[in-house]
């Protein structure tokens, strides 16, 4: 699922370890997400996007929405 | 009290899993030739079982604090490399001695298990995500 997440942790000043450890997930997840490799569950994204101050939508982009 | 890291939190819970694992082959061996091979079956197997729930349940701090993407790569990895590893060993037991040998039937057992140990998983996981209809 595409989404934003490289550029707001940059925006933070945060490496991939860093977000990891702060919302209690592996570094090897974080670089999935970044890559577009693995679809996080609601949980999961909703928590990033809570991380960041930001609607999930605006993290990770809903395909459906953008097709219609 | 210090604030452990997820990191160090994950190391330490991988640990006594391994740990766990580890000393239920050391107890469970102890266990299993604590008599004549089928000689009191129940309370061998009892204590075998107990063992092995035992390791079980040394892994579930581990699972617990696994992220989705880490528990899903585990189940697919489970599912789909466990059941090929274990179909290509006993192919290669019944092809290389025989259907009927003691090997190849213990390896049908193994499978059997397996086969009921997921069918009642999934019929819990099932039932547990039950709802009203409409």
């Amino acid at each position: 699922m595409k989404n934003c997440l490289r550029d707001l942790r940059r925006g933070r000043g945060l490496g991939q370890a860093e977000l990891a450890e702060a919302i209690e997930v592996s570094r090897q997840t974080i670089i999935a997400l970044e890559a577009d490799k693995y679809d996080p569950s609601l949980p999961m994204a909703y928590r990033l996007a809570a991380f960041f101050g930001v609607p999930v939508e605006e993290l990770f982009f809903n395909p459906w929405r953008e097709s219609r | 009290m210090s604030v452990q890291s997820y990191r160090s939190r994950m190391r330490i819970a991988l640990a006594l899993a391994l740990v766990a694992a580890i000393a239920a082959g050391f107890i469970g061996s102890r266990v299993a030739h604590a008599g004549e091979p089928g000689a009191n079956f129940w309370l061998v197997y009892a204590g075998l079982l107990a063992v092995a729930a035992l390791a079980f349940a040394a892994t579930v701090p581990w699972w617990r604090k696994l992220d989705d993407m880490q528990r899903t790569g585990h189940l697919v990895s489970w599912y789909w490399g466990g059941m090929a590893g274990g179909v290509a060993v006993m192919m290669a037991l019944v092809a290389g001695t025989g259907a009927q040998s003691d090997l190849s039937q213990g390896a049908l057992y193994t499978v059997l298990g397996q086969a009921v140990g997921f069918l009642l998983f999934f019929g819990g996981w099932r039932l547990r995500r039950g709802g009203p209809a409409a």
